[in-house]
């Protein structure tokens, strides 16, 4: 039963506990590109947003919970979050401790789309799928994630996502 | 048509009054009780500055435009309704809702229009966007997701007597303004996160706003003074509209030219090429005198946008959710 599960196919209720959760935002080379840069910065606080939307998620909150583990190994522990949601949209926003806020939008059951931002004290980072891209017909960001391999030890725990979704909720 | 500008303390009243040339109306007055500031108005518009409001008022004017700090719009929107002059009040409309309050009824006493600059709503990306809104292309709306993102104003705006508020304020209003436009629904419920992080000062530069309409939609806003000065624009203001057919993004500012600089240290500027949205504010806002119709945007508008921004205030400060 052990293994990894991306956080986009789990339906959270039927995830065994042996089981690893991974974030696919983990693996987008713009993300752990951004991440770097990110942390050259002297202080952390700034605004880090991101807008994801994905073709299929069976359990939202899963997939915002999962991406917010990865994040805050970034920015540090939560210290307040809030969220709102409809079936088809989900918004999460973030205060973290060492002073980054945070907002995530989130959108289910539509063509792949990704954005990062960061406004930081030194420096303003921005990617948008649509634009940031090689080809016009065909999705590269997509096509590069999957040269990036997760593996069990970058996945989350059933019991550090129930943690995580708690906390949002 | 006759307009008096009241201040020019905000930079808006620069574009305004070239609009008002380009439609071939005639600055009657200008009031400004800043010494240097009216000097520097009486070279550039070659008449001669009222700095007393009794002065000001004795000119031939029809309507005013109101340009000054945020705390003074209440004084100068009394003055002017008292003397049965339109009003074209920027934005903020006031620093509290009792304020708003005050200046919607005093122009309904003296039968004076009352009308809130919020320029976005002429913009011609953000009246298309509407129009496919309501011709059902986006389906119904689900959320929004929007930005207003600038560079720190400096001077009075970052005195929080004057400006009542920071980023926060001035950056919420407008977005608020067209969410409500688009959906006919006022603002139920915020969640925000408010900061300085930009600046050395004490007033807010930066935050981020969870939104819920009365009607369902959900919706987060960027607000902030985040962009640098070497920045290759003054900032922005996005929307992104959910529906349940498709998402539609609109870049207020979107269409520019990139201009890369040799030897500069802002080596790269957007140079907007779009269609002069204050032109259209200006516009309609004459239509309205002259029509004495009611005017496409009220001073109720400009007080449901404040609102919104001081429950955010409100929510970061409390650390929870503020209801209407």
């Amino acid at each position: 039963m052990t293994g990894v599960i991306s956080s986009e196919q789990a339906k959270w209720s039927e995830v065994h506990e042996s089981k690893k959760l991974i974030s696919p935002l983990s693996t987008y080379p713009v993300f752990i590109k951004a991440k770097s840069a990110i942390a050259e910065e002297k202080s952390k606080k700034g605004v880090f947003r991101i807008r994801h939307v994905l073709s299929e998620a069976k359990d939202p909150i899963t997939v915002a919970a999962v991406d917010l583990l990865v994040i805050k190994k970034l920015f540090g522990e939560v210290k307040k979050c809030f969220m709102k949601r409809h079936d088809e949209h989900l918004i999460i926003s973030v205060l973290f401790e060492e002073g980054t806020i945070m907002q995530a939008d989130y959108t289910f059951g539509r063509p792949f789309h990704f954005e990062l931002e960061w406004s930081g004290q030194e420096r303003i980072i921005t990617f948008n799928s649509d634009v940031n891209r090689a080809f016009s017909n065909e999705n590269i960001l997509f096509e590069a994630c999957k040269s990036v391999k997760s593996d069990q030890h970058s996945g989350f725990t059933v019991h550090e996502v129930n943690q995580m979704v708690e906390l949002m909720s | 048509m006759k307009i008096g500008m009241m201040s020019f303390a905000h930079m808006h009243a620069y574009s305004y009054a070239d609009a008002l040339k380009k439609q071939g109306i005639e600055i009657s007055a200008i009031f400004d009780d800043d010494s240097s500031r009216a000097a520097q108005l009486e070279k550039d518009f070659g008449i001669q500055v009222d700095r007393t409001y009794e002065t000001f008022f004795s000119n031939e004017i029809d309507a005013v435009i109101v340009c000054s700090e945020n705390s003074r719009h209440l004084e100068m929107v009394q003055y002017a309704a008292r003397n049965k002059k339109h009003i074209l009040c920027e934005k903020p409309l006031a620093l509290s809702l009792d304020d708003c309050r005050t200046m919607i009824n005093v122009c309904k006493e003296h039968h004076v229009l009352l009308q809130t600059a919020f320029p976005v709503r002429f913009n011609s990306v953000i009246c298309n966007l509407k129009e496919q809104i309501d011709h059902g292309d986006v389906g119904d709306i689900i959320a929004f997701r929007t930005t207003n993102r600038g560079q720190n104003p400096g001077g009075w705006f970052i005195d929080a007597s004057k400006a009542g508020g920071g980023a926060v304020l001035d950056h919420t209003v407008h977005m608020v303004d067209i969410m409500r436009w688009f959906t006919g629904s006022e603002v139920k419920e915020v969640q925000a996160f408010v900061d300085t992080i930009y600046h050395e000062g004490e007033i807010d530069d930066t935050g981020l706003l969870m939104i819920e309409f009365e009607n369902g939609v959900i919706a987060s806003h960027d607000a902030s003074w985040s962009r640098y000065p070497d920045y290759p624009t003054w900032g922005d203001v996005m929307i992104e509209v959910i529906g349940t057919k498709k998402t539609i993004r609109a870049d207020a500012f979107g269409e520019h030219l990139s201009i890369f600089h040799k030897n500069k240290s802002q080596n790269l500027t957007y140079d907007f090429v779009g269609q002069d949205m204050d032109y259209g504010l200006i516009s309609d806002f004459i239509e309205s005198v002259q029509n004495l119709r009611s005017p496409s945007i009220t001073g109720e508008d400009g007080m449901r946008a404040v609102e919104a921004a001081l429950m955010a205030y409100e929510s970061a400060k409390k650390n929870e959710t503020v209801r209407k």
